[in-house]
């Protein structure tokens, strides 16, 4: 029975990057004609290049940056206010969404200002931020968590309040402690939901760390942005916002990565290596167990 | 117990990252510091050997722009140590567009720049501030053209404004001309100097309304402009230092050596540019990732640093032109005021002070750091 599962297992994991590598050649093959045509669009001249500059441009504009070591003193800082702001936001909608969805009095006194929260431009209240915290990273992390806020709120207390009622049914049958009913149903079926905002959280945050240095920075990849625009050095302001995306590349990555290892339930072959490694140490224990007697 | 504590180092890292996001300010203006400690030159450090420093902390300086050879002073200031000499760590809070007289109204800073208007405005506004010293003579906004384009406002026929502000900028110029502003049609391009640029070649508008820092790219790139905006236009003091009177009782001493140090930074950018220049890509040296954008931006503020009077004192501030502007503020509804006497916010107590240093000394430690870094 093990043996069967290892397999499937493994099958299943080989499965999905086949899957990505089967996938590879024609997203490739996608990327290499958009950059052809705007390769052809600046040759041609269809675009001025300071509109569009030539991609060969824009690659040797990045590898300067690169070499001279002014993008990675930048975008420490910017990376430093996104995971700051992530953090600070992510972690502040998780704990009121929990709040809320344990305490229906709470709930209806927070929702409506988080709803306000989310409705209001937080690019018209980036300056007022400013007023009110001062200069340095503190308010461009807080935009960021103000920004990166609610869809973790709004997804965790979804996944925390809409819960199956059968699955509610068998917890009190059993006479589950409001304790457990939290962690063992509630908290693990809204998990996938809350990751689901988390990931849409991460890339909020990019932004609101760069709305922020837009408005007054001394360092970070919106100031560079800023200043290679003013300069018309636009190669170079290319360069920097591909930098940006793939950063957000990344960070979504590295959110999937964590939903990918966190929620393993949501996932058929996480959740059949889980079980093979729960059933070989069962079987371990049996044997120990066997031979001591 | 390996989740256990993988959970209790996620909250403490993150716990560790808001506490360091609060402590962000102090952390700047250490290394602000630390750069301007490394950057000292050892002919400054000797020249106060001796004397009594004043222990003035850290000056928290607002100006509009991050650190740029736009704005030179701070760079060559911090760069011979001239903010040391006085006593003080400077903590340069780029403004962009934010309201600088707000930060200062609030403590937030101690000192800023500002144009007349906005400092005009603010005072309307019930904000208690005082002026200083005039820092940018000249306006820093303006009107400009392609080279072989019409040389008088008046010819123009389609205005793009860099952003809905500099429609008053068309309105004084064209009401100065005894021209109806009405008359020339706006339309409002926005802050990429690539998109004015390719306005003003296409011939989609007849010239750009915005400020020194949208035309500078341009002519970096190769774009041959001229500002048309009249005389009258341009002799405006467009940022001046601006300080709250309790600032100003509390801490007049620093103030003053502020001043001194910013004035002295300023008179040692317009006496050797080359140096200045490599001042400004050691600090900056993303300004200067193109050679010609760093030289360009040196060479366009030049005009607007230099001394209004043939005496050569830095920092007069222009009463005369202060009082007209604020009359005219006053006429096109822009100011409450019935009136408004300038006396009653200009303080030039410190002018004298910060003009007293030796020009030829300053001329020296120029030539000292270049022997040591150039």
């Amino acid at each position: 029975m093990s043996d069967i599962v290892v397999g499937s297992s493994s099958v299943s994991g080989n499965r999905g990057w086949r899957g990505i590598l089967r996938s590879l050649p024609l997203q490739l093959g996608a990327f290499a004609i958009v950059i052809f045509i705007w390769w052809l669009a600046a040759d041609q001249g269809w675009v001025s290049p300071r509109i569009l500059p030539a991609p060969g441009d824009v690659v040797l504009a990045f590898w300067d940056l690169v070499v001279s070591g002014i993008l990675m003193d930048n975008l420490w800082i910017t990376v430093y206010e996104v995971i700051a702001g992530f953090i600070l936001g992510s972690l502040g909608g998780f704990l009121i969404a929990v709040g809320a969805a344990l305490y229906g009095p709470f709930r209806q006194v927070v929702t409506p200002y988080m709803v306000a929260l989310q409705v209001t431009p937080r690019v018209a209240i980036a300056p007022l931020l400013f007023i009110w915290l001062g200069f340095g990273t503190l308010p461009k992390i807080v935009l960021a968590a103000t920004i990166c806020f609610f869809p973790v709120f709004i997804n965790t207390l979804t996944g925390l309040t809409i819960i199956d009622e059968d699955e509610k049914e068998l917890f009190r049958s059993l006479r589950a402690s409001k304790g457990q009913e939290f962690f063992r149903l509630q908290l693990p079926s809204a998990m996938p939901v809350t990751f689901a905002g988390l990931k849409t959280a991460i890339s909020l945050a990019l932004i609101g760390a760069i709305v922020g240095e837009f408005v007054s920075a001394d360092q970070g990849l919106g100031l560079l942005i800023q200043r290679f625009s003013f300069q018309l050095n636009t190669p170079a302001a290319y360069a920097v916002l591909f930098s940006l995306t793939l950063l957000g590349l990344l960070l979504y990555g590295f959110m999937e990565l964590l939903d990918r290892y966190f929620i393993f339930w949501n996932r058929n072959e996480r959740m059949l290596k889980r079980t093979r490694r729960m059933e070989s140490r069962y079987q371990r224990s049996i044997r120990s167990h066997d031979a001591a007697q | 117990m390996r989740k256990t504590s993988m959970r209790l180092a996620a909250v403490v890292a993150a716990g560790a990252l808001v506490l360091a996001a609060c402590g962000g300010d102090d952390e700047s203006a250490s290394e602000a510091s630390d750069t301007s400690s490394e950057a000292s030159d050892d002919s400054s450090e000797e020249s106060t050997e001796g004397d009594e420093v004043q222990d003035c902390g850290t000056i928290g300086f607002l100006q509009p722009l991050p650190e740029s050879i736009i704005f030179w002073p701070f760079i060559t200031a911090n760069a011979l140590g001239y903010f040391e000499d006085e006593g003080m760590q400077v903590e340069l809070l780029p403004g962009g567009e934010l309201p600088e007289t707000a930060f200062v109204d609030n403590g937030t800073a101690d000192i800023a720049t500002a144009g007349g208007p906005e400092v005009m405005q603010a005072l309307d506004a019930g904000a208690n501030l005082k002026v200083l010293y005039d820092y940018w003579n000249v306006a820093a906004e303006g009107l400009v053209t392609l080279a072989d384009g019409p040389d008088n406002p008046a010819d123009v026929k389609t205005v793009g404004l860099v952003t809905d502000s500099d429609a008053a900028t068309v309105e004084i110029i064209w009401s100065s001309l005894g021209v109806d502003p009405g008359s020339v049609n706006t339309v409002t391009l926005g802050e990429s100097p690539a998109i004015l640029a390719e306005s003003l070649e296409s011939g989609s508008v007849d010239a750009v309304a915005g400020a020194i820092s949208d035309f500078i790219g341009m002519q970096a790139a190769g774009l041959d402009i001229k500002d048309i905006a009249p005389d009258s236009f341009r002799a405006s003091p467009s940022a001046s230092f601006i300080v709250t009177p309790t600032t100003i009782e509390e801490n007049g001493d620093c103030i003053e050596g502020f001043l001194r140090a910013w004035a002295k930074g300023t008179y040692a950018g317009l006496v050797n540019g080359e140096v200045t220049q490599a001042m400004g890509k050691a600090a900056v040296p993303e300004e200067w990732t193109e050679e010609s954008v760093g030289i360009a931006s040196y060479d366009q503020s030049v005009a607007y640093q230099e001394p209004v009077g043939s005496d050569g004192i830095f920092g007069t501030v222009q009463r005369d032109v202060w009082q007209a502007q604020a009359d005219d503020l006053i006429e096109i509804g822009e100011l409450d005021f019935e009136s408004l006497d300038v006396g009653s916010f200009i303080d030039e107590r410190f002018v004298e002070g910060s003009n007293d240093w030796d020009r030829a000394e300053v001329e020296a430690d120029m030539q000292a750091w270049a022997d040591a870094n150039m």
